[in-house]
């Protein structure tokens, strides 16, 4: 006898049984339903001078994705389980096995004092500072972030949102999930009204029209980068450019560039709002260019986490 | 890459759904808390579809995230999610997982449960999931060198404890299909 002949059932077993299969009723109702959930990471802002993607990512508006239950660690013992108050009501759940708790997060009064907020998360054992962070007019009142600050996340852990819309009578509703470990400041923010020129928290997608203001529906992909940089100049947006790699694997990396090394002819894959004013056009790096051979330059990024 | 998330995620289901079930009915008695494995481990993926490497290593990835869901199981967690309700319908009504078998009582069935969780894990990574030490080390976030030491320890464990309890080990600890 073995170790192998301990397992109370093979592979080769579940091939030939209809609960093994993922087309059975079962496994596709399941699937289904996970596939009816809310699924947006959040953007990782530490790596803002170097951007990763994968082929074939969604940009949705960002806004939409960001928000609610933050998993909690207690460190502290006895924690509320829930606690509301005009500014948030806060509770205490389960996820979906990340390895720590999750908070659901509704958010009453976007305008109230960040006090409010702070105090309330703490209440439930979450040492979290809560700030008021400037956004698009399509962000305020959601939750930003969280940002981590100087602290790191267990390997392989990382911190999710997500927004429930439906059945939601508040000004923002959705789970923020924090694994259990993770070290450092957490800071959360509420969205506030960007002053103008003032950058975004978080970008959201850009619709612009031609003939000046913002519409639905304006799609710059794979259109020529002169020809989109003249249709947002024409609406009164400053441009910033970032070049993008494939990668063999399938993914896509790069970076800021300055806006005379990127030709007029290169193709548009996405463009992305970070301010009232001002937009950044991801554009893909013609065949033949090498890898990360354009001088890299530093764009504004938002800091309203910081001190 | 090229899929977008959602084809990404059917392709992933599709490929990994067997293996997963498999890895959670090992390990859980229930076939209810299998089943509760299995939806939050794809819900993880579904979350972070864009963290999931490609082809094989996908499977590891899921491995890595269902065995935080049978930690947080073992810590008391248990919900049977509605979301579960079809799929623990259709676990009951087969006949296989419905009679798996409980535990072994063998002789080497109690010394293999009387192992640390840790050397449990890692021995049947190897001879139920059949994964090479690099394969491990994907699961266990570290590095196939700390797996191959890690795992000459625990083969070891097991082999005294198998001769302490008067079972000749010569192949009990042989890996049937593994790649060591």
């Amino acid at each position: 006898m073995k170790i192998a002949d301990l397992a109370r059932v093979r592979d080769e077993d579940l091939d030939g049984d209809v609960a093994g299969q993922a087309s059975g009723a079962g496994a596709r109702a399941l699937m289904e339903s996970i596939m009816e959930t809310a699924r947006e990471p959040v953007p990782n802002r530490s790596g803002r001078r170097r951007v990763m993607l994968r082929r074939g990512l969604a940009f949705g508006p960002v806004a939409a994705a960001l928000a609610a239950a933050l998993v909690v660690w207690t460190p502290f013992g006895g924690p509320a389980t829930q606690y509301a108050n005009a500014a948030v009501s806060l509770k205490t759940a389960d996820d979906g096995g990340t390895g720590g708790d999750v908070i659901e997060v509704e958010i009453n009064d976007p305008g109230a004092d960040a006090g409010k907020f702070t105090e309330a998360f703490r209440a439930i054992g979450l040492d979290v500072e809560v700030r008021q962070a400037p956004v698009a007019p399509e962000d305020v009142g959601k939750l930003i972030g969280p940002e981590l600050i100087e602290g790191s996340y267990p390997k392989g852990a990382g911190i999710t949102i997500s927004t429930r819309e439906e059945g939601c009578r508040s000004a923002w509703c959705g789970k923020v999930s924090i694994p259990v470990g993770v070290t450092g400041r957490i800071l959360v923010g509420i969205g506030r009204p960007a002053a103008p020129g003032e950058l975004y928290a978080t970008p959201v997608q850009i619709d612009v029209d031609p003939g000046g203001g913002v519409i639905k529906k304006y799609d710059p992909r794979n259109k020529p980068v002169a020809r989109v940089r003249a249709d947002l100049e024409a609406a009164g947006m400053k441009v910033g450019y970032v070049v993008m790699w494939d990668n063999p694997d399938g993914t896509a990396g790069g970076y800021a560039v300055d806006p005379a090394n990127v030709k007029d002819e290169w193709l548009v894959q996405h463009v992305e709002r970070i301010a009232s004013d001002a937009v950044t056009v991801f554009v893909a790096a013609p065949a033949g260019l090498p890898k990360d051979s354009l001088p890299m330059i530093q764009h504004p990024s938002p800091d309203w986490w910081q001190n | 890459m090229g899929a977008d998330p959602e084809r990404r995620f059917e392709e992933l289901y599709a490929s990994s759904y067997r293996p997963l079930l498999g890895y959670a009915l090992r390990r859980c008695p229930d076939p209810d808390d299998a089943a509760d494995v299995v939806a939050e481990t794809f819900m993880v993926a579904w979350r972070r579809i864009e963290e999931v490497p490609q082809e094989d290593e996908a499977r590891l990835w899921l491995f890595g995230v269902a065995r935080k869901v049978l930690a947080n199981q073992r810590r008391g967690e248990r919900r049977h999610e509605q979301r579960t309700a079809a799929l623990r319908a259709q676990l009951a009504a087969s006949p296989l997982v419905a009679e798996l078998p409980g535990e072994d009582f063998s002789q080497l069935g109690q010394v293999f449960r009387s192992l640390p969780e840790d050397d449990r894990e890692l021995l049947a990574l190897v001879a139920w999931e059949r994964l090479s030490p690099s394969e491990i080390a994907k699961v266990l976030g570290t590095s196939a060198n700390v797996v191959r030491v890690r795992l000459y320890r625990a083969r070891s464990r097991f082999a005294r404890r198998l001769a302490e309890a008067g079972v000749r080990h010569s192949r009990a600890v042989a890996f049937e299909g593994s790649r060591l």
